[in-house]
């Protein structure tokens, strides 16, 4: 793969203001809680959201966070906004999400098949085209997610994602780290949005925003 | 009973509507990328045609302003969950006739496609 230098993106640049989120973008992230209750009937609250700004070196260490057995929904976002996102869940949340997409009973999907794995990549793209809904401004023209791919081993696409960031040079990489919650089936999402080209906020230090929760 | 044509790349999509449709008696013919739509409005004409704007080959925008130059009286309805002023006039523009953003109840679907045949194009 070719090297990008890194370029600057005025766009994320407004939303992110020294590493803190504007208050369009909270609506983006909260709105995604609501688009998830339209889509599974059940009621889904951002349980936390903040903005992480990783230095390259210790992004690694960072995804070990990431615990085994989950199931990603990969999308990437158009040039107009660039950059990468990864909708994640436990494998047993997956089931229940595909259940409750499905209409049926929970308890009865068992595996990840191509219906279920479909389902799952629907579930990525309204959630991610309903944030950028919130975003997108008159001026900016459309932004579009493009199809979901689910992956089954997040961890993986996050260390292909970092070479890439090495090969682009960048020197950190921003997370827009949002947790959504279901209290009825205990069960909560984790969204990532890792925005390409936002200025560097306190270079080589590890520096984790936390904003309130709704 | 009237033909449906489901574009989608999201086979969850094909299948949860086009059984809701079934249901309702309608005929539904599928489609799983842009490309695929257009050949499959050639071939089945279908009277009205659910499209989804994100799909692989060729985006749901160009799949329509494709068919709408074939047919400038093909019933169109863009069923997507991009509901960005930009997008709707540019689908507006090439010929939609209705624009639902996902997610949206079922019923809402079936509720536009009945709508869109009793009209008069």
């Amino acid at each position: 793969m070719s090297s990008t230098p890194f370029t600057t993106n005025e766009r994320w640049n407004s939303l992110i203001v020294h590493g803190r989120p504007q208050a369009i973008l909270l609506k983006a992230i909260w709105f995604v809680a609501y688009t998830l209750s339209n889509m599974t009937k059940q009621s889904v609250t951002t349980a936390h959201q903040r903005i992480v700004e990783v230095p390259l070196d210790q992004f690694v260490a960072h995804t070990k966070r990431i615990v085994p057995d989950t199931v990603g929904v990969h999308l990437m976002l158009s040039d107009d906004l660039p950059g990468q996102a990864l909708l994640m869940m436990s494998r047993r949340t997956a089931l229940t999400v595909v259940d409750l997409l499905l209409g049926q009973r929970i308890g009865t999907t068992k595996q990840l098949g191509s219906i279920e794995q479909s389902a799952l990549g629907e579930l990525g793209n309204v959630a991610l085209s309903s944030f950028l809904n919130i975003l997108a401004q008159p001026s900016w023209g459309a932004l579009k997610p493009s199809p979901p791919a689910v992956v089954a081993d997040p961890t993986a696409w996050m260390l292909d994602f970092a070479k890439r960031a090495m090969q682009d040079q960048q020197n950190t990489i921003h997370i827009i780290d949002a947790h959504y919650h279901a209290p009825a089936t205990s069960s909560t999402i984790q969204l990532w949005i890792l925005p390409s080209g936002i200025s560097a906020h306190d270079e080589g230090h590890l520096t984790a925003h936390t904003i309130e929760s709704s | 009973m009237p033909t449906v044509m489901v574009a989608d790349d999201a086979e969850f999509i094909r299948l949860r509507i086009g059984r809701m449709l079934s249901d309702e008696g309608y005929v539904v013919v599928e489609a799983a990328d842009g490309q695929e739509a257009v050949s499959v409005y050639h071939r089945a004409r279908p009277d009205v045609v659910l499209m989804d704007l994100t799909m692989p080959n060729k985006n749901g925008l160009a799949a329509l302003a494709e068919i709408c130059r074939f047919d400038p009286h093909a019933r169109v309805i863009m069923l997507t969950a991009l509901g960005q002023q930009s997008i709707m006039t540019e689908a507006i523009r090439a010929g939609a006739r209705d624009f639902l953003v996902k997610p949206c109840e079922p019923e809402r679907v079936v509720h536009a496609v009945k709508r869109l045949l009793e009209m008069r194009v």
